[in-house]
């Protein structure tokens, strides 16, 4: 069984297009197990019910930045192995920062294309 | 539509009706249904070939007399008469006619050019003519009376 | 979700995002804001620009990147908010607003605004020196990535609690026990097993705990697929304590009865989600229900119809059905249902330029922003609204001078409201300016030949000259109201949404524009009447009454003018069988049905007969015919029959100014 159908994988959004863009960059690249949330709160209660093996997540929410999730996520021992990709449009040094303190395992910046999504994907979880 | 149907290499698929006494018939494609005569919610400021409304399952068909739009006079009531649905860019529109009789296929080149196209006055539906069993059909241009349709009603 | 469903998606969702920005601004404007409130408006002007990007709109995402940039500096305490810093960065997110709009018809294209914003939102920005480039105010920085080392085999321990739904819908645990290799040990806690005198058959009981040797935790987690949403199944990390307690061995096949300690699947909480649909789906649905309408009709005269007693318990169904079809319909209707707050915001738009094209000051109030009307009445009240708005400010509104004059405040106010009021929405358009000019309005007209010099008109005969065909108040054409599109266009695009303009003005005090709107575009309520042989419908909202007139109230003044007397007051007659041309001879008798005309002007109807007062679908008939004069649409009646229905406005515009002259020359051919 190929890890792409295996690699269980969260898109974290709250714009709907954008979640729809991942959508179809990923199902591309032919992911299968793929599960939608609209804020960082709902994403992080999902992940504490059945955790996935990646997280893609917008920094830019309300509530809960894509960070702030990424620190929750690191701080649940239930979580704390999961992958986690950043998509921002605007990676400043700050969000770099913090990104590393906390354990980020890669950045995506948008716009992005369904090749630079998948390398930056496979540097984290392999050869998809 | 017609143009690219009777340019193409494959035969074209027709349907022969009789208004006017005379035989016509029309691209297939174009027609959804054939229905029986029912009464009809006449419109005012209307033109004389535009017999009324019709409620085909909750739409508004606007009803033309074929025979009376192509210049040949009313048509006289008959219980035999039948409305053609056709369907014209995005509009439904019915024809009453006298009869449908069948559905004809023609090759391209049975298709001959309305001889008359060059002469003024000539009724611009009709594009082209098919001679089938000692009898000459005329190939109506349907999109030519669906806008001939919209300038009567605006 | 192919791209242009994602574009669409955009666009609605920029919609929102567009909304969120004007709301934001305008507490800065009421001084009502916290850091929260410019964050909102960052991150919406963020969100826009990170999905344009993704569609390749460049200039939309190079200024929403310039006004982030500002947006930034504000929100990290290195630009503080003054009045000039408002007035850009609000005219900056009228531009985003625009190029927004834009986006969807002419992506490369700009608004006037566009250069001179984006040189003022420059100035906030501290680069002079150094050359900027485009796409990169924060510099990328490299980030290495973190991989994961995914799907090593390991050991998986994990917990499983099957409900008695896994039981119920015939699986064994054993089963994906073995289909997990040999390396698996299971142990059952059977301490949740109750004494037989306790026990629910309907309930799971058994928890395992199970270690798999050798085996990653995807793969696990595919043996287990059956049992997902049936019970719960816990991955224990390797560090998490072993499970405690008294465990008892139990044989595998043991059959499990199951147990009450599985927890039920955890319901989150519902936020208050919205859903977004396919309009199109909506307006099926909408017909689909006219349809129900339309077929509770038929039945309903198919059971009533004939005068028949009807079965008491037949005819508290029926009545049962109509009152559900109703609810329906209704229920439906509000899935369209939005607030005009959107249209609302739009329109502080429109008026802050027009107050910048003319040099006044204006100050926009609005009122009832949370007034819900159909989507497409909002839709379609944008350019009606637009142009009322544009005049209010342009010819309501007098200059600054003038109002210092008048001991005014040199700020003008321009009033948005909206309201229900019985079963239609109210929207008004007012201005604190001088109030129409009626002298000026007459000599105007007299001027275009649209009455004689003689006439004597009322003040609201007047006042609606402004509505007339090719009227233009303003003496020089103003830049901003431009050519040639007059109240005229107005009062059209309102009445073809099934709606009426009036005008009220008080010298020196100002003006107020109300259109009286339908709730929905899809039902009104007619009275169902029979012209020649007929069936039409008069919509209710324009009728004051009906009347069975005695031959002696009706006077004939001349051949073609025919008037009624009621109460005392003679009102023109309009014939409706020969005005339509269904008939020639008059129709002298009646009966009659009172209207009143937008003028506030009332005529009399001759009709055939008055049937019933009803609610009806419309159904258009510009989809496959075309505009009828005096028809605004058709109906399908409970036989099955298409009624047309009437425009009175039209009708009475169609028999002449006054009703007086031969109609026969003013249908033409």
């Amino acid at each position: 069984m190929s890890l792409k159908s295996k690699l269980k994988v969260m898109v974290v959004d709250d714009m709907s297009v954008s979640r729809g863009l991942l959508a179809q960059c990923l199902e591309e690249m032919g992911l299968q197990n793929l599960e939608y949330e609209k804020s960082g709160q709902d994403a992080y209660a999902k992940l504490a019910e059945s955790p996935v093996h990646l997280v893609i997540s917008d920094y830019n929410m309300p509530g809960m930045s894509g960070l702030d999730l990424l620190q929750h996520v690191r701080a649940n021992k239930e979580t704390q192995k999961t992958g986690f990709i950043l998509v921002t449009g605007t990676p400043t040094s700050d969000i770099v920062t913090r990104g590393r303190s906390l354990g980020l395992n890669n950045l995506v910046k948008k716009p992005f294309t369904t090749a630079s999504l998948k390398s930056s994907i496979e540097a984290v979880v392999g050869r998809l | 539509m017609t143009d690219s149907n009777v340019s193409a290499d494959q035969p074209s698929e027709f349907v022969s009706l009789t208004a006017g006494g005379q035989g016509f018939c029309v691209d297939i494609h174009a027609i959804r249904e054939i229905r029986s005569w029912t009464p009809v919610t006449t419109l005012p400021f209307a033109e004389p070939s535009v017999l009324g409304v019709m409620n085909l399952r909750g739409a508004v068909i606007p009803i033309i007399d074929l025979k009376d739009r192509l210049g040949l006079g009313a048509t006289s009531e008959d219980h035999r008469n039948v409305i053609v649905i056709v369907n014209l860019s995005g509009r439904t529109l019915g024809l009453l006619v006298e009869a449908v009789s069948e559905i004809i296929s023609v090759p391209a080149d049975g298709i001959l050019p309305n001889p008359t196209s060059a002469t003024e006055g000539n009724p611009a539906q009709i594009i082209g003519l098919i001679s089938r069993d000692n009898q000459m059909l005329r190939v109506l241009d349907l999109t030519g009376l669906a806008m001939a349709e919209t300038e009567d009603a605006a | 979700m192919s791209m242009d469903a994602l574009k669409a998606t955009f666009f609605a969702e920029c919609e929102e995002l567009v909304e969120a920005m004007t709301e934001g601004l305008q507490q800065i404007g009421d001084d009502d804001w916290g850091s929260e409130t410019v964050n909102a408006i960052f991150r919406a002007v963020h969100s826009i620009k990170g999905s344009a990007g993704a569609f390749g709109f460049e200039t939309l995402v190079a200024f929403a990147h310039r006004y982030e940039t500002v947006l930034d500096k504000i929100r990290s305490n290195t630009l503080g908010i003054d009045a000039d810093v408002l007035r850009v960065i609000t005219r900056a997110s009228d531009v985003l607003a625009e190029l927004v709009e834009l986006a969807q018809v002419e992506p490369d294209a700009k608004p006037a605004a566009y250069d001179p914003v984006m040189t003022d939102l420059n100035g906030y920005i501290e680069t002079a020196a150094e050359p900027e480039p485009e796409e990169d105010l924060f510099a990328p920085v490299a980030f290495a990535a973190l991989p994961l080392g995914l799907d090593e085999p390991e050991d998986v321990r994990i917990e499983f609690a099957p409900d008695a739904s896994f039981y119920r819908n015939g699986h064994e645990p054993e089963r994906i026990f073995t289909a997990l290799g040999p390396d698996v040990s299971a142990v059952c806690d059977a301490d949740t097993v109750p004494l037989l005198s306790d026990f629910n058959v309907d309930t799971g009981y058994l928890v395992w705990s199970l270690e798999i040797k050798g085996k990653t935790e995807s793969e696990v987690a595919e043996a287990f697929e059956y049992a997902k949403g049936l019970g719960r199944i816990d991955y224990l990390s390797d560090d998490a304590p072993a499970p405690v307690g008294p465990v008892s061995e139990i044989a595998v096949e043991v059959p499990a009865p199951p147990s009450t300690q599985a927890k039920p699947a955890k319901a989150r909480p519902a936020s208050a989600q919205t859903l977004r649909i396919d309009p199109e789906r909506v307006d099926r649905l909408i017909n689909t229900v006219g349809e129900l309408i339309i077929n509770q009709a038929v039945i309903a005269q198919k059971i009533e119809g004939d005068g028949t007693p009807v079965d008491p318990e037949v005819a508290s169904a029926l009545d049962d059905y109509r009152y559900l079809a109703r609810e329906i319909q209704e229920a439906v209707m509000s899935i369209r249902a939005q607030p005009v707050k959107s249209l609302f915001q739009r329109m502080a738009r429109v008026v802050r330029e027009a107050g910048e094209a003319t040099g006044k000051a204006v100050s926009f109030e609005t009122r009832g922003e949370a007034t819900e009307i159909d989507k497409t009445l909002i839709e379609r009240l944008a350019d009606p609204l637009t142009h009322m708005l544009r005049n209010a400010v342009d010819h309501g509104l007098e200059s600054p001078e003038d109002r210092a004059a008048t001991d005014k405040h040199a700020t003008g106010t321009v009033t948005l409201s909206a309201a229900h009021r019985s079963g239609h929405v109210m929207i008004e358009v007012s201005d604190d300016g001088a109030g129409l000019d009626r002298a000026r309005i007459l000599k105007k007209a007299i001027a275009n030949g649209l009455v004689a010099e003689d006439t004597n008109l009322s003040d609201t005969e007047i006042d609606n000259l402004l509505f007339a065909p090719g009227f233009s108040t303003a003496d020089q054409v103003t830049n901003l109201s431009g050519r040639g599109v007059g109240m005229d266009v107005v009062k059209t695009s309102i009445t073809s949404i099934g709606g009426r303009v009036t005008i009220t003005s008080e010298q020196g005090r100002g003006s107020t524009f109300t259109i009286l709107l339908p709730l929905t575009l899809a039902v009104l309520d007619g009275i169902v009447v029979s012209v020649a042989d007929e069936t039409m419908v008069v919509p209710i909202a324009t009728i004051i009454e009906t009347i069975r007139a005695s031959s002696d109230d009706v006077i004939e003044l001349s051949p073609d003018n025919w008037v009624l007397k009621v109460r005392g007051a003679y009102v023109p007659i309009i014939d409706l069988a020969p005005l339509l041309g269904f008939r020639t001879e008059r129709n002298a008798a009646g009966p009659f049905i009172l209207v009143e005309a937008e003028t506030g002007a009332v005529y009399a109807f001759a009709v055939d007969e008055i049937w019933d007062q009803r609610q009806i679908v419309i159904k258009s008939l510009e989809g496959n015919y075309g505009a009828i004069p005096g028809i605004s649409a058709a109906t399908i009646l409970g036989d099955g029959q298409i009624a047309l229905i009437v425009d009175p406005e039209a009708l009475i515009a169609l028999a002449g100014p006054t009703a007086m002259t031969s109609h026969k020359q003013k249908v033409g051919a």
